[in-house]
């Protein structure tokens, strides 16, 4: 396509777009309401993902206490052994000598509970050395817990607990955020469709003099659904800015607040770093996507070529 | 140039073109007359390709228009300029910019424009009217308009569809004069029309259809039915 043509077909683009003002504000809200949701989901989504990071980095751990027989080789060597394990992210040792520390620290203020520990010998300590298993997803709990659990390891622990309970709950939180986020845009990405292929339809109705002059005078097929195809576009791209800016505003006023109440600088980002770019790329995906899809079948339907 | 050999067009089982075999050789002049409903439209649509024959074959300079794909009916039209009695004029753009339209659809420079349609326009009686909007003209006005839109492209063959029907008859008359101009020039030109006493006074070939079929072809002939 030549640089004239190009100009020629994006003004007419634009043309379409402006001379029916009211109707290409009411398809791009349409398609902004739609991108607002679909940022809103994925910003709980992300939230919710950060915030089960979080909680999972604090919580949910495998830990694994080993038999006061374990040999500080045979510490070492499964240690070694269990961080080979597809889906292990860290494995933290705590001695016996440490575990005790920890736990004079923490009940500090009970010496009745201290007490306790003076009637064993220094080396015969009542709290067992331990590893704490995290892992990469919260998915690979059950495996690495099973595994712990199995033959293979019976000769070194005692005792293996997890925190399935509360993963587990982390889990289904996400999996609902994520359904219903899913049927949500889902609703209203085909609420946008009808409502962008209306409008292009109208345009096309409005235009159909024009169309039918392009057909006799010898405009190519492309010639002629190119300005529709653009005026679809610019849909998408006054939404995509109009969203953006909005979704760049609330996170501005909002994310220093979130970041604190869910503790999400100790993960080592921020929220604007987490999100904002995902956004603007999945809106600008989405919209043009949608639009482009809309306005295809509204030609396809009603541009007589 | 045009040779339409045993075409036969049907629309919901009724004919409207039926066997119809037909020669029309370069810079020649057509009146091709006939009652409403008589087949003159259709036939023009598929020298167009608009509409595509049920059997035959329809050559324009060897191309079979008849087999002809869709995509390539963009440059076919390129070739060939079309008139239609309801002028079809964009009623926003000037005299200047509906011609324009024509040559911008087609990929034409601006610099291309700028000095062809003055030039186009000025052949058709318009020099004074490039500004002037389809409202501002007269009906003649306007079909010269349409005419010049149809030059554009310097078509080998221009179709005018009762470009008279709704002109007085001074008008009518100037537009008829303006065809056999374009013709004299050494473009072919095809007129459907019913305008008896205009077709009588140019004393060029007449072909008359009836039911879809030539019931007359005559060098020089007169409107009969």
């Amino acid at each position: 396509m030549s640089s004239t043509n190009a100009k020629r077909l994006i003004g007419s683009g634009f043309t379409n777009f402006f001379r029916n003002i009211w109707i290409s504000i009411a398809a791009t809200s349409m398609v902004a309401i739609t991108l607002f949701i679909i940022s809103t989901i994925l910003v709980f989504y992300t939230l919710t993902v950060l915030a089960v990071q979080n909680s999972t980095d604090k919580v949910g751990v495998v830990t694994a206490y080993f038999k006061d027989t374990a040999t500080d080789k045979e510490i070492e060597s499964t240690r070694a052994d269990i961080l080979s394990l597809p889906g292990v992210k860290s494995v933290d040792y705590t001695s016996k000598a440490h575990a005790e520390e920890l736990f004079k620290q923490r009940h500090a203020n009970e010496p009745a509970l201290l007490e306790t520990l003076t009637e064993f010998s220094a080396t015969d300590g009542p709290i067992p050395a331990s590893v704490a298993v995290r892992a990469d997803n919260l998915s690979d709990y059950p495996h690495i817990y099973s595994t712990l659990t199995s033959d293979r390891y019976s000769a070194f622990f005692q005792t293996v607990r997890d925190n399935q309970k509360i993963i587990d709950k982390l889990h289904r939180i996400i999996i609902f955020i994520t359904r219903f986020g899913l049927i949500l845009a889902g609703i209203f990405i085909i609420v946008t469709i009808m409502v962008t292929f209306n409008t292009i339809r109208l345009t096309i109705y409005n235009r159909r003099e024009e169309v039918e002059i392009m057909r006799l005078v010898g405009a190519t097929n492309w010639y002629i659904r190119w300005p529709f195809l653009i005026e679809g576009i610019m849909y998408a791209l006054f939404a995509t800015t109009f969203v953006t800016i909005m979704v760049l505003i609330l996170l501005y006023m909002l994310s220093g607040k979130i970041e604190q109440f869910l503790s999400i600088a100790a993960l080592g980002t921020t929220l604007f770093q987490a999100i904002f770019w995902k956004i603007l790329a999945v809106n600008l995906v989405a919209s043009i996507v949608l639009c482009v899809i809309a306005s295809s079948i509204a030609m396809r339907k009603y541009l007589r070529i | 140039m045009i040779k339409f050999d045993q075409v036969t067009k049907t629309y919901n089982k009724v004919t409207a073109i039926k066997d119809l075999t037909l020669e029309i050789h370069k810079g020649e002049f057509i009146s091709l007359v006939g009652q409403s409903g008589a087949g003159k439209s259709t036939l023009i649509s598929m020298i167009i390709g608009e509409e595509r024959p049920d059997s035959g074959r329809i050559l324009i300079d060897d191309i079979d228009v008849s087999q002809i794909r869709r995509t390539d009916i963009p440059y076919l039209r390129r070739k060939i300029g079309v008139v239609f009695q309801d002028i079809k004029l964009l009623p926003r753009r000037t005299a200047f910019e509906n011609v324009a339209f024509a040559l911008e659809v087609s990929g034409e420079s601006h610099a291309h424009i700028k000095k062809e349609v003055p030039k186009i326009l000025e052949l058709v009686g318009l020099a004074d009217k490039t500004k002037a909007f389809p409202n501002e003209m007269s009906g003649g006005e306007k079909q010269r308009v349409a005419i010049a839109r149809a030059l554009s492209h310097n078509p080998v063959l221009l179709l005018a569809d009762e470009p008279t029907g709704n002109l007085d008859s001074i008008n009518g008359w100037d537009i008829i004069q303006l065809l056999l101009k374009i013709n004299k020039a050494g473009t072919t030109v095809i007129l459907a029309t019913h305008a008896k006493d205009m077709v009588n006074s140019v004393k060029k070939r007449v072909i008359t259809i009836e039911k879809g079929q030539i019931v007359y072809d005559q060098e020089k002939g007169k409107y009969v039915l």
